[in-house]
């Protein structure tokens, strides 16, 4: 899960990291109620990248120009998304800003500290063409950190006096935070360094662990989380959660790709339904979905399924597909059957089948009426083959 | 010869008494593997299937001094403690099959397991299995089917995904190329043993002439083993499979590790990487049996 910086600001200020004052405006007339010194700086909530440099962030020195800022942006789109809330922040000259991380790294099996004593904007750019500008420290995760070895990391940046022990304490909490809520990455960029010597975190990016969820109670701290993915869930999507949630039998992931897709596509097994994704593609073939119905799912889950996906407005086939499975697929052919009788689809519905029960599946199929159903001794790309075959037969009567 | 497993190979069951703990009983005795012991704390004194249950890993192990592997078949909240009690009981190698334990705790049992020269399998894996010797976990799922799809051989298969790892080792045996051991390396986005560490465990075995992958987008894995390759030279051909071209960045596709992050865990660098290192990279399934018959 990635957070918004102002969420992942209140957890490293949880930490006891400083962080400048302000205030969150998700409507209109947000601002109204607050008393507000000039100047100051307002920053659009979204997730991607370089919000600075595409005008999402501006220092505003008149209460029109916030104004302005808060119309311009607010539930308007920014990069792609929809800016929901616009943070407004007490505006903090600095002398100097860094840029200090902490991530996971599954390669050396340890946390990694990793610190540019220059920071700020374009810190990816300057630091890709000279790696030397980053230092890095590799941390055993089951080792408790102590404060002298935050003193040490701070001293090599590059710290004394005062500030290596504000520093330090940063870093120190920085890391606390990282364990207690178990996160994959906190980047803060930059922290800066005021005139007199004060430290403060001016942006954060927060990933967390959402296989960690269970064991965190973040909403008292953040409010209510944000999804793990780049968009907002589509009514499909919230629809194949209930269909998962409803029936422990077996488990249904889903994710809409393409409304102009040609392939409605439920297959089985997330590592083989990408590779059929990536097979479609490479025949010149859209999924306008991805469906992973696997770990023995009951009759009733797989018809849920293929409703769901035999839904879509656009598809122009339906395809289910198996690589080789041990889950009993006749199960899975009887859920197809009831959801093709109800839904009566006029798009053509193709089935392979290969795997344990295949044959009784395809007998199932078979008598049921399917016309298009192949087995284990057709590959993959020979059932890709023919359902293109047909589209293009289509097009041409058409 | 094989990896991992032999005729030999003695299984403790951490959580016998769950569903997959029970199933795992059968599916492993059904397969030349002997489970030996079970733990499940509360329960000593019973036994399942005639497999004695106790109540730690360690009062296990002194009643059966001869403990291959365990299998953990814990949810993935208690993977982390079950992990460590089996590495401190003094077991060298782990199964782990929940899937999406949480990462912090992952980094601490890899990090434990690599001090105590312990390998870890998972989390996330389907099993291990050297077909005609034995397997751990349920891989395969029934004898009679499993028959049909795992043949004695040359290969060494290893995948990120459990279904591929019975779908590639079949695309193989149909062309006539057996398996010497097959598994599934786990599917989170920490696992114990990626790629470079399984090639290792398959170059020090003679009946493995060639090593077949199944990889996912999502991690930094097969660029490392990439690296290793190129540094140390490619002592057994390698054939590659990359799935995941056509995903989208941040969306998390079934596994928790296939999620491509930023620039990281790309298609296109697994793929560069790979081709790079003189690794034979498929890039359509039928592919892969063509291009491991070419270099053996």
């Amino acid at each position: 899960m990635r957070l918004f910086e102002y969420q992942g600001k209140k957890l490293i200020q949880n930490c006891g990291i400083c962080i400048p004052h302000g205030s969150l405006i998700n409507r209109s007339g947000g601002m109204d109620d607050l008393a507000l010194t000039f100047p100051l700086v307002m920053k659009v909530q979204t997730l991607g990248p370089s919000r600075a440099k595409y005008g999402g962030v501006r220092t505003c020195h008149s209460l029109q120009e916030a104004q302005d800022f808060l119309t311009e942006h607010l539930d308007k789109e920014f990069c792609g998304e929809t800016v929901k809330s616009i943070l407004i922040e007490e505006w903090i000259p600095f002398d100097s800003e860094c840029y200090f991380a902490l991530r996971i790294n599954p390669l050396l099996l340890c946390i990694d500290f990793i610190f540019a004593r220059n920071g700020g904007s374009g810190i990816e750019s300057k630091t890709r063409n000279d790696p030397g500008l980053l230092k890095i420290f590799h941390f055993d995760p089951r080792k408790q950190l102590f404060l002298y070895e935050t003193n040490d990391i701070a001293k090599e940046i590059g710290f004394s006096g005062d500030l290596l022990v504000q520093v330090s304490q940063l870093i120190f909490d920085m890391y606390s935070g990282f364990r207690k809520y178990d996160a994959k990455l906190i980047e803060i960029n930059p922290v800066v360094i005021t005139e007199n010597n004060r430290v403060y975190a001016l942006d954060a990016i927060v990933q967390l662990d959402d296989d960690a969820s269970f064991r965190q109670e973040l909403e008292p701290i953040i409010g209510p989380s944000t999804e793990d993915k780049p968009r907002a869930s589509t009514e499909r999507e919230e629809r194949a959660l209930m269909i998962d949630k409803e029936d422990y039998r077996g488990a249904v992931h889903y994710i809409d790709l393409d409304e102009n897709g040609d392939i409605g596509l439920l297959s089985v097994g997330s590592g083989f339904s990408i590779t059929v994704m990536d097979i479609l593609n490479n025949y010149g073939l859209q999924p306008a979905n991805f469906c992973d119905c696997s770990g023995n799912p009951s009759k009733e889950k797989v018809a849920n399924a293929a409703r769901l996906i035999l839904g879509i407005p656009n598809i122009k086939a339906f395809l289910f597909i198996s690589g080789m499975v041990s889950q009993p697929l006749d199960i899975s052919a009887e859920g197809l059957v009831i959801a093709v009788k109800e839904m009566n689809p006029s798009i053509p519905i193709y089935v392979r089948f290969a795997g344990n029960q295949e044959e009784e599946a395809i007998r199932i199929l078979k008598s049921a009426g399917f016309i298009n159903v192949f087995s284990r001794r057709d590959s993959v790309e020979d059932v890709i083959l023919s359902v293109k075959a047909g589209l293009e037969k289509e097009k041409s009567i058409v | 010869m094989s990896i991992l497993i032999n005729e030999m190979t003695q299984v403790l069951i951490q959580g016998i008494t769950g569903n997959s703990g029970q199933r795992f009983i059968r599916n492993m005795s059904d397969y030349h593997t002997r489970p030996v012991a079970g733990v499940t704390p509360g329960k000593f004194g019973k036994t399942l299937d005639g497999i004695p249950v106790y109540d730690t890993v360690k009062e296990a192990v002194y009643h059966h001094p001869v403990i291959d592997f365990s299998s953990i078949n814990v949810p993935p909240r208690f993977v982390r403690s079950a992990a460590f009690e089996a590495i401190d009981a003094g077991i060298k190698r782990l199964f782990i099959y929940a899937e999406r334990v949480p990462i912090q705790d992952s980094l601490e049992i890899m990090s434990y397991a690599e001090k105590n020269s312990v390998q870890v399998i998972g989390p996330n894996s389907p099993g291990i299995i050297s077909p005609g010797k034995g397997r751990i976990g349920g891989i395969g799922g029934s004898v009679d089917y499993l028959n049909q799809i795992f043949k004695p051989g040359i290969a060494g298969v290893v995948s990120r995904s459990g279904g591929m790892t019975t779908m590639v080792s079949w695309l193989l045996s149909e062309s006539g190329i057996g398996q010497s051991t097959a598994l599934g390396c786990g599917g989170d986005s920490i696992i114990g043993s990626p790629a470079k560490k399984l090639y290792q465990d398959f170059l020090a075995d003679d009946e493995t002439k060639v090593v077949v992958l199944f990889c996912e987008v999502g991690t930094n894995y097969e660029e490392d083993f990439a690296r290793y390759l190129k540094e140390n030279g490619m002592n057994k051909p390698v054939v590659a499979f990359i799935a995941g071209r056509f995903t989208l960045s941040g969306f998390r596709y079934g596994h928790a590790g296939a999620m491509v992050e930023g620039d990281v865990g790309t298609w296109q660098s697994k793929f560069d990487s790979l081709r790079d290192a003189g690794v034979l990279v498929a890039e359509d399934l039928k592919d892969i049996a063509i291009l491991t018959r070419k270099v053996v």
